[in-house]
């Protein structure tokens, strides 16, 4: 569904990504980790059509759509949902309009997501439908920043960092849900620093290297085994 | 009806309507035309607001839109000798196609820039009025543009332009809740946001300068009927930063703020002035109080201090 091929990024003069390849299927999840700065942030960012950094090479394809070259909008119209890391939800907007100024109709065949099934999958998000989403909770945020994507109908959705900076108790919350929506079939392409959650949810595994490349590929159990591998590569 | 917020705000729309449509009973010509003034140039402050105080976007080039449908229907009025129809009409086209060219030009730019490029545009009208002088009558401008019949006296355009900017006000209102305002709120807190969710932000900015300046070419149009009178003065970036200056003074945001900064400026220019020659020093001092003590403008703060007041007493519907 999903092909990234010898992609070649920069910010200005500064090389982070040199030529990583990776593929997403259809209905899986791959897990894409990595230690700090190694540009799990960049990739996901020009996988949604974001500048900075700049594609030096390579090419990224989307249903057989090149989406290097093409404008953010246009790659969002495509049905790819970008949840991005820190949350970033519009503060000065209730949770409501939140999803309202989001919300897009599904393509063919799939179920949609409306509104009222955005609140249904996070109940907590409907109590606070009336509330500026300046003044929720970082939980609540980020329920409210997946919420917020999926109400754009995506079939791929790109998450940066889900857990980052969350309570336990809400971090089960979330793991919780990633479940249900990976069992809806929907791709996700999941970036994560908390190996714990990555594992429990993933179908593949990816590790982004200090080279810039991908220096490993496997399935959760493998890389749970793989002592040397997690040592070297992700620091645990 | 929200708790005690919303019977407020409905008590002080129906006193304040019932004061504007009886005001021509209550007192003399020379304060409806104050007024009048002060409603006019509400209009094209809140036209100001949809862009800077919503979108985020400041704009130090309006005047040169309102201008220009001024000029419109002042050339059709005191060259042309047409109708007040086609003075109508041209001068809406004026102000709209103005809007458009500026539009195309800002579509891509936002914060600064966008700033720099409206003043440039602002003061491009401005440069246009003084060197055009068979279509404008330059420094000198065009004197003499007459009201229709049934409008002629101060009291009849007075409630006219009462009706209008009422009804023009009720525009905005649906606007900025509309899904255009709420994402026009979306633009102004990030701009990336918004384009991962799918959203064309330049053709945006586009749509938004678009509904901006049809309200400011509304004010224009009122503005030269009131005044009978246009000059490159109307155009000039002093128009402009008044109509930002009111926005700020009322509250950024609020559509009912800058109504209110407009009614303060033009009093302390028509009617502080006749007594007190040093009239800009004191709306200077005013805008460094607003600024150093209401940041978020009269209107904001006032309703920021009402909601704590509510809070304090138990009142308030939960701070949202």
């Amino acid at each position: 569904m999903l092909a990234v091929e010898n992609l070649q990024c920069s910010y200005g003069t500064a090389r982070v990504l040199e030529g990583v390849d990776l593929t997403v299927s259809s209905g899986e999840v791959l897990a894409l980790l990595g230690r700090n700065g190694m540009g799990k942030t960049t990739l996901a960012r020009a996988i949604v059509g974001m500048k900075p950094p700049q594609i030096r090479e390579g090419s990224i394809t989307y249903r057989d759509v090149e989406l290097t070259g093409l404008e953010s909008h246009q790659i969002a119209r495509l049905g790819v949902g970008y949840v991005p890391q820190g949350r970033r939800v519009f503060g000065s907007l209730t949770v409501l309009e939140n999803l309202e100024v989001a919300y897009r109709p599904p393509r063919d065949g799939q179920q949609p997501w409306t509104i009222e099934r955005v609140f249904e999958f996070f109940p907590r998000l409907a109590e606070r439908s009336n509330s500026y989403a300046r003044n929720l909770s970082g939980g609540e945020q980020q329920m409210l920043a997946i919420g917020r994507a999926l109400a754009t109908n995506p079939t791929l959705l790109v998450m940066d960092e889900p857990s980052e900076g969350l309570a336990p108790v809400v971090l089960g919350v979330i793991k919780e849900r990633l479940r249900e929506l990976k069992q809806g079939e929907l791709t996700i392409l999941l970036i994560e620093q908390n190996l714990g959650l990555a594992l429990s949810i993933a179908d593949r595994v990816v590790v982004l290297g200090s080279d810039g490349k991908i220096v490993w590929t496997g399935g959760p159990d493998e890389l749970r085994a793989d002592e040397q591998a997690k040592r070297r590569h992700l620091g645990v | 009806m929200k708790g005690p917020t919303g019977w407020v705000k409905l008590g002080l729309l129906v006193a304040s309507l019932a004061v504007g449509v009886a005001l021509p009973y209550l007192v003399d010509q020379f304060l409806v035309g104050i007024v009048t003034l002060a409603l006019i140039t509400g209009l094209f402050a809140m036209s100001i607001d949809l862009l800077a105080g919503y979108g985020g976007l400041v704009t130090l080039g309006q005047a040169g839109i309102s201008a220009a449908a001024s000029y419109g229907v002042a050339y059709m009025s005191v060259k042309a000798g047409a109708g007040h129809l086609a003075q109508v009409g041209v001068g809406l086209l004026a102000g709209l196609i103005v809007s458009a060219v500026f539009a195309v030009m800002i579509m891509r730019s936002s914060g600064v820039y966008f700033m720099m490029i409206t003043l440039a545009q602002g003061m491009i009208i401005w440069g246009l009025s003084i060197r055009l002088t068979r279509i404008t009558g330059a420094e000198n401008g065009l004197p003499g543009v007459d009201r229709p019949e049934f409008l002629s006296l101060y009291w009849q355009y007075y409630w006219f332009v009462l009706a209008v900017v009422l009804i023009c006000s009720a525009m905005l209102y649906v606007i900025v809740r509309s899904p255009f305002g709420l994402a026009l709120e979306g633009l102004r807190e990030s701009e990336s946001r918004l384009l991962v969710l799918g959203y064309n932000t330049s053709l945006q900015k586009f749509y938004a300068f678009m509904v901006s300046g049809f309200f400011a070419t509304v004010a224009g149009i009122l503005l030269v009927y009131l005044n009978q009178f246009i000059s490159p003065s109307s155009a000039h970036l002093t128009a402009s930063a008044l109509g930002v200056l009111q926005t700020i003074l009322g509250g950024v945001g609020t559509l009912v703020g800058p109504m209110i900064g407009s009614f303060i400026v033009v009093y302390l220019r028509n009617v502080v002035s006749q007594d007190f020659e040093r009239w800009p020093t004191l709306m200077g001092l005013l805008f460094i109080v607003v600024v150093l003590f209401a940041r978020r403008g009269l209107v904001g703060e006032l309703s920021e201090r009402w909601r704590a007041w509510l809070t304090r007493r138990g009142l308030a519907v939960p701070l949202r």
